[in-house]
């Protein structure tokens, strides 16, 4: 693995809380004094956010799919008036 | 349990979410069309909790001594009371159903995400499957294909880096549409 992807790991590792005490300590202090690395973990903090929002944006499109076919596909008409009339 | 026992499969089928619509959303419905609401608003209910559901499933986190339909019947009823502040006083909420904010998501937020989606969708595919659906490496190198669990990982993180750069890259038009 190359080297920016090994520091990807890394930086995973940490915010997930996967670092022994030594390599944390040993991180901490690289964020200090490197530069542009707490860019680059902020950053990354930031993908996992937006993974999730992704994520869950792909589920209710998944579940307004199979809400739309449910009020709409024959073979639950039945069904379909029931639930309709608690709403009378 | 339906979605327990799909967990394990490649991907949720359209039809897993069906059958749990067929068995517990005409409770639901009953539940909130009692209580004043409407059809659409128990549609939005429901949505929710199914989502709060797969994602506890996902993370492990049912709990054994609920059934399916009364965990989710627990759930919609949670949301329902908190999202038009009835009833509190007369129905105190279980504390096992401490239900976190599904739509905490900000605009910005799904702009900058509609913009990854344009970047690079199998990117997002693949971090979703590990990082969302948490699968293994072993299941993640096969529903995309990879020689070993070695090669899922090093794309993992290539991806994880694709999406890292797009988003330094385009933090200016993202700042735009936070302000």
């Amino acid at each position: 693995m190359r080297t920016s992807l090994i520091e990807i790991r890394l930086l995973e590792d940490y915010l997930q809380q996967r670092l022994s005490p030594e390599d944390k300590l040993l991180l901490e202090a690289r964020l200090l004094l490197e530069e542009g690395l707490q860019e680059r973990l902020s950053l990354q903090q930031r993908c996992y956010q937006l993974i999730q929002v992704y994520s869950r944006e792909s589920v209710r499109e998944q579940l307004q799919r199979v809400e739309h076919a449910l009020f709409t596909q024959p073979a639950h008409k039945r069904l379909v008036q029931k639930i309709k009339q608690y709403f009378l | 349990m339906v979605l327990e026992e799909d967990k394990k499969q490649v991907t949720v089928s359209d039809g897993v979410f069906l059958q749990l619509y067929k068995k517990v959303f005409p409770t639901v419905a009953r539940y909130i069309g009692k209580r004043g609401g409407t059809l659409e608003e128990a549609k939005d209910v429901f949505q929710d909790a199914l989502l709060i559901y797969y994602e506890r499933v996902q993370s492990g986190s049912t709990p054994i001594r609920n059934t399916e339909k009364g965990y989710i019947f627990g759930i919609s009823k949670h949301l329902w009371i908190r999202r038009f502040k009835q009833q509190v006083t007369m129905e105190p909420l279980n504390e096992q159903w401490d239900v976190p904010e599904t739509k905490e998501e900000t605009i910005a937020d799904r702009q900058i995400v509609q913009m990854l989606k344009q970047a690079g969708e199998r990117c997002m595919q693949l971090l979703k499957s590990f990082y969302y659906e948490q699968l293994t490496m072993a299941d993640l190198a096969k529903r995309f294909g990879f020689a070993s669990e070695r090669s899922a990982t090093v794309q993992k993180f290539k991806c994880l880096e694709k999406v890292r750069d797009f988003v330094k890259k385009n933090i200016g038009q993202y700042e735009d549409i936070i302000n």
